[in-house]
């Protein structure tokens, strides 16, 4: 085993490490102009209350200029144009009794839960190969080592960055959040969409990256979790203040599907 | 017992950030429901006054209004509601703001907001803080009660509306919302929920439903008609977060006014408050985090962090 030192150098807003730059921004929200222009970019009927516009992370592979960046633009992006109608917060139906004599107009369909399935921007050589089949992905069998990431090697790097947040008119919280640390033999990434509509459903998006040093690609792990909210109900009806522990939660939440792939560096 | 309540005490206390006991709460918290009974729905108050939007439990950012606004009660002011939750003091914060009001009722006024409920906040922040800080919910129970007797709107110099969200479709009146029956939990649908959950909309005309299949967005022409009905000249309003810390639309006739900077300790936002002036003038006054704000999150407040060593 070689000696770790000098492996990396700082560099703004991040570090240097065995052929990669990781790098993150995290600033404010952005202004109400500017929501306003995302909105029309986007065709959202409305942006999430709290976007991070000018945050971002990324994994740059210098030799290729491969770039794996994570921002709020394309990830809402990918948010459906149309709403899951199967989705309501719970008063709906009493408010839809009371406000039927109303008679008005309905909002125009859109993701209002924002359950954007990004995992993640794919640039190289200034071209988003994110959506476009491309060679560069592939599925694999290959599973992210727990057990590696588990040894508390020292920590060179490590950020927590928010792309977006909402909190769904007071009946829940809808959001899209990346914690990334670097160690000396590996970067580990994760960013979580989470999803709680109050006392109707929980669903969480986890993108996981991993990538040792040295080898010739990265493992990127989607993962989804949902379930209605009877699963946490008893546990909040002894501690109400449970429904915002994100950890929590996150960890009565059912496997719905995983799908791991490579990200491929030399092609 | 009255006479054992020394409220300049308690102010002095609370603005050190220090919470009262289990007992004094209650007894501010009855003697304001006493005090509150007697308000109207519509509060009727006269210019100059200084208008502060959501706070959110951000304890020093409150000091900081006082400190930019005046202090109470050289300047009258008139809370738009949506004190606690979400902040790291909204004990504090609620506390200062009663024992403020029962020292100088006719200096500062304090509407309810969609957050002074009990079912928000159990799950938004308010009740585990009570929960933390007073090892039981009863200074909870205490002042959700109090959030029952809180007035739902005021007038100032019978001209210019204020109120927490917006509009109701079920009460284009003013004269409606005088004779509602404010005192009881906020309720999920009808027009007291409206008034403090329903946002303007610049792009939309008219009461749209929104797409989550609860609340209202209004419109321009909305604004324009209750203006004209009600004889007002503008509507003042706070509930939703906004990055300069204020916003105006429909022609200068609604503004948002937003007093929670850096909101939720990471927006990185601006705040602000509004000086209403006798001519009835309006000005935004904003302002950034206070210092404090920074370093003041408790150590109990780690729900939302992994370790370092995050799978």
């Amino acid at each position: 085993m070689n000696t770790t030192a000098a492996t990396h150098t700082k560099v703004p807003g991040g570090v240097k490490i065995r052929g990669w730059t990781v790098t993150t921004n995290k600033g404010s929200i952005l202004k109400s102009t500017e929501k306003d222009e995302w909105e029309h970019q986007l065709a959202l009927n409305e942006l999430p209350e709290m976007v991070y516009g000018n945050n971002f992370v990324r994994l740059t592979h210098n030799e290729t200029d491969l770039n794996i960046v994570f921002n709020a633009f394309d990830a809402l992006s990918m948010c459906e144009k149309k709403a899951d109608d199967s989705i309501k917060v719970s008063s709906s139906k009493k408010w839809q009794e009371i406000n039927n004599s109303f008679g008005g107009a309905i909002e125009k369909s859109f993701d209002w839960t924002y359950s954007t399935p990004y995992c993640g921007s794919i640039i190289k050589n200034s071209q988003n190969l994110t959506n476009m089949k491309s060679d560069i992905i592939e599925e694999t069998t290959e599973q992210i080592d727990i057990e590696k990431l588990k040894r508390p090697d020292p920590i060179l790097f490590f950020d927590d960055v928010f792309l977006f947040e909402d909190e769904l008119a007071d009946n829940g919280t809808s959001m899209l959040s990346i914690k990334i640390r670097v160690m000396n033999d590996s970067v580990f990434l994760l960013q979580r969409f989470f999803l709680r509509v109050d006392d109707v459903i929980i669903k969480s998006f986890d993108t996981r990256i991993y990538h040792e040093f040295g080898q010739q690609y990265l493992l990127r792990e989607f993962m989804v979790k949902e379930s209605n909210y009877d699963i946490i109900k008893p546990y909040l009806e002894k501690d109400p203040t449970l429904a915002t522990d994100v950890n929590f939660i996150y960890s009565k939440l059912p496997v719905k599907s995983v799908v791991t792939e490579k990200i491929i560096i030399h092609k | 017992m009255t006479s054992s309540l020394n409220l300049d005490f308690c102010i002095e206390k609370l603005q050190k950030c220090e919470i009262l006991p289990e007992n004094t709460v209650r007894e501010i918290t009855e003697r304001m429901k006493e005090l509150l009974i007697s308000e109207a729905n519509v509060q009727e108050i006269r210019s100059p006054v200084t208008v502060v939007g959501d706070v959110h439990g951000q304890f020093y950012d409150v000091l900081e209004i006082f400190k930019i606004g005046g202090k109470c009660p050289d300047t009258n002011y008139l809370f738009l509601g949506d004190y606690v939750d979400r902040g790291y003091h909204s004990v504090e914060t609620i506390s200062l703001l009663t024992c403020l009001k029962l020292r100088y009722p006719s200096r500062i006024t304090l509407l309810r907001g969609n957050h002074e409920s009990r079912q928000i906040t159990q799950v938004y922040g308010f009740y585990g803080e009570c929960m933390r800080k007073y090892g039981n919910a009863n200074v909870w129970k205490y002042f959700t009660e109090m959030f029952d007797y809180l007035s739902v709107a005021a007038i100032i110099d019978e001209a210019i509306y204020c109120v927490h969200g917006g509009l109701s479709p079920s009460a284009p009146s003013i004269d409606q919302i005088r004779v509602l029956d404010r005192f009881q939990e906020v309720p999920n649908e009808g027009p007291l929920a409206d008034l403090m959950w329903s946002d303007p909309d610049n792009e939309r005309d008219g009461f749209v439903e929104s797409q989550r299949g609860a609340g209202y967005t209004f419109g321009k022409d909305i604004v324009q008609k209750f203006l004209h009905v009600n004889k007002m000249q503008h509507i003042l309003r706070a509930h939703q977060l906004c990055m300069d810390g204020y916003q105006v639309l429909f022609d200068n006739k609604l503004s948002t006014i937003w007093s929670a900077p850096n909101y939720s300790y990471r927006c990185g936002n601006m705040a602000s408050i509004m000086e209403v002036n006798e001519s009835l003038e309006r000005f935004f006054n904003t302002y950034a985090a206070a210092p404090e704000s920074y370093t003041s999150k408790p150590p109990q407040d780690t729900n939302k962090e992994l370790p370092d060593y995050f799978m």
